[in-house]
Order: C-alpha cells, then sequence, then structure tokens
C-alpha cells in the first residue's frame, strides 16, 4: 500500500474567498500538510508562488487582478521565476467542457469542480504525485501533455508533426513500486 | 524539507515540438507501507470538514449580504 507524506509537500491556495480557503485549508491540513501558504488575488499569488516555491499550486479560476488561468499562464512561462513544471490543480465551479479545455490549455495539470470533495481532491494529488506527465513545449504551447492517454487504434489526424511522437513517459511511481515487490 | 533537487531535464525534439521529462521530485513524498500502517487521510479529512459544517450557515448569511452590496455597487456604477 501506499502512502503520500503531505507533512513534505508545500501547497500555494489561491481563492478569493476565505471561506473557500479555509476548507481547502482544513482538507490539507487533515491530509498532513504543514506548509500551506494563501493568496487572496492573481498577483498576490504570483508574487508567492516566486518567493515560496510551492510543490503544488491550488488555485480558483475567478479571482481579482488576475484569474487563475492568466496565473497557470505566467506560471508556465519557460523563463519565469520559480518552478515552471510545478503541478497546479485548477478548483472552479464552471464544469462544462470548453472550460475544461481552456484550462487545459493554458497548462492547468488537473481539474477540479466545485463543491469538492475530501477524495476528488486527494486524488488530484495523488495523480500528480505519483504520476507526472512529460512537458510539450510547441510554439504556441507549455505545459502538462495534454494527451492523458494514448491509443494504438486511433485513426484521427497526427495534429503533432514529425512522426510518430515517442512520449517519454515516466513510469508511474506505483507501477514501480509494485515491480520492485 | 526533504526533496531530491529536480535533475537534468531530459528533451527530445520534433519538427514543431519538445518533449520534456523531468525527474520527478515528488518522488520521495511517496512511500510504500505496511496494510497495518496504513491510515485514512480522506476520512480525516471528512471528518474535518464535518467539524466545520456548523459554521456553514453563518459563511451564507455573510455572502447572502455581500451580494446585495455588490449589486447595488455595480447598478450605481452602470
Amino acid at each position: 500500500m501506499f502512502r503520500i507524506d503531505f507533512n513534505k509537500l508545500r501547497f500555494l491556495v489561491c481563492d478569493d474567498n476565505p471561506h473557500m480557503r479555509r476548507i481547502l485549508r482544513t482538507l490539507l491540513h487533515s491530509f498532513g500538510a504543514r506548509e500551506v501558504y494563501e493568496s487572496e488575488d492573481g498577483a498576490t499569488a504570483l508574487e508567492m508562488y516566486s518567493h515560496y516555491v510551492p510543490d503544488i499550486v491550488i488555485t480558483d479560476w475567478s479571482m481579482p487582478i488576475f484569474d487563475g488561468l492568466e496565473l497557470a499562464q505566467m506560471i508556465r512561462q519557460p523563463e519565469s521565476k520559480g518552478n515552471p513544471y510545478a503541478p497546479i490543480i485548477m478548483l472552479t465551479g464552471h464544469s462544462e467542457k470548453r472550460r475544461v479545455t481552456v484550462a487545459r490549455d493554458a497548462g492547468v495539470t488537473e481539474f477540479l469542480a466545485k463543491p469538492i470533495s475530501a477524495k476528488g481532491l486527494y486524488q488530484r494529488i495523488l495523480n500528480v504525485v505519483a504520476n507526472p506527465r512529460p512537458f510539450i513545449k510547441t510554439k504556441t504551447y507549455f505545459g502538462p501533455d495534454r494527451r492523458r492517454n494514448t491509443s494504438n487504434t486511433y485513426i484521427g489526424p497526427e495534429r503533432r508533426v514529425g512522426g510518430e511522437v515517442e512520449i517519454l513517459q515516466q513510469p508511474s511511481l506505483l507501477d514501480k513500486a509494485r515491480s520492485t515487490v | 524539507m526533504a526533496k531530491d533537487k529536480p535533475g537534468a531535464l531530459e528533451i527530445k525534439t520534433f519538427a514543431d515540438h519538445h518533449v520534456i521529462t523531468q525527474p520527478n521530485p515528488l518522488q520521495n513524498v511517496l512511500r510504500r507501507v505496511a496494510e497495518k500502517d496504513l491510515d485514512d487521510p480522506v476520512a480525516r479529512a471528512e471528518k474535518a470538514l464535518a467539524g466545520l459544517s456548523g459554521e456553514f450557515k453563518n459563511w451564507m448569511e455573510i455572502e447572502a449580504d455581500r451580494l446585495p452590496a455588490a449589486h447595488a455597487a455595480v447598478r450605481k456604477g452602470a
């Protein structure tokens, strides 16, 4: 069986609603996290991101000054301060496919629709810790590989130029740990 | 916090994109435990949320008070 040592993780929580921040703080502390930094707007979030270098960012979409989407785009600038590869989990009350697509294209790693559950948040965190995706850089995108699955039977257009793409997939830590049994 | 410094990035270049794989800097936070030592963080978190539920009514009242004030401000500005 596997467990995440939350006390070794540093979180940045970005939400303009203090009650939502309280809920997230409660959940993360209950999971075992000790370092949880909070911001109530996009500008403060970016500043704290550069200063504290969190391991995981959990951000709302709608925030003042600049929103979670813009925050994700700024974090994902390859030349930005801080770590452009940090997992970003976006929370939002909007769960339409268009929104999910826009967030994905901004470089968000995981998406969680409100109202959130403890289980949903835990699973997203487990996913970013145990199953990190390689990053893709193109002229218009830098972020986690937007393809979650590869299919040998796919017959649609190949949007990536360069022949068959070999994705350097990191083995899932869970699979790697199982194989050592 | 004991985490490995990120190792070298592995970059594979194609005609119009690059695939960048970085060693997982969070791998050390995931560890194998015996079943008897496995705890349930989700259950703990749900219990903690249940403890907060007494405050939800107050929170809703605060939000309900903010909403007409925000509406009035928008109408005034319009």
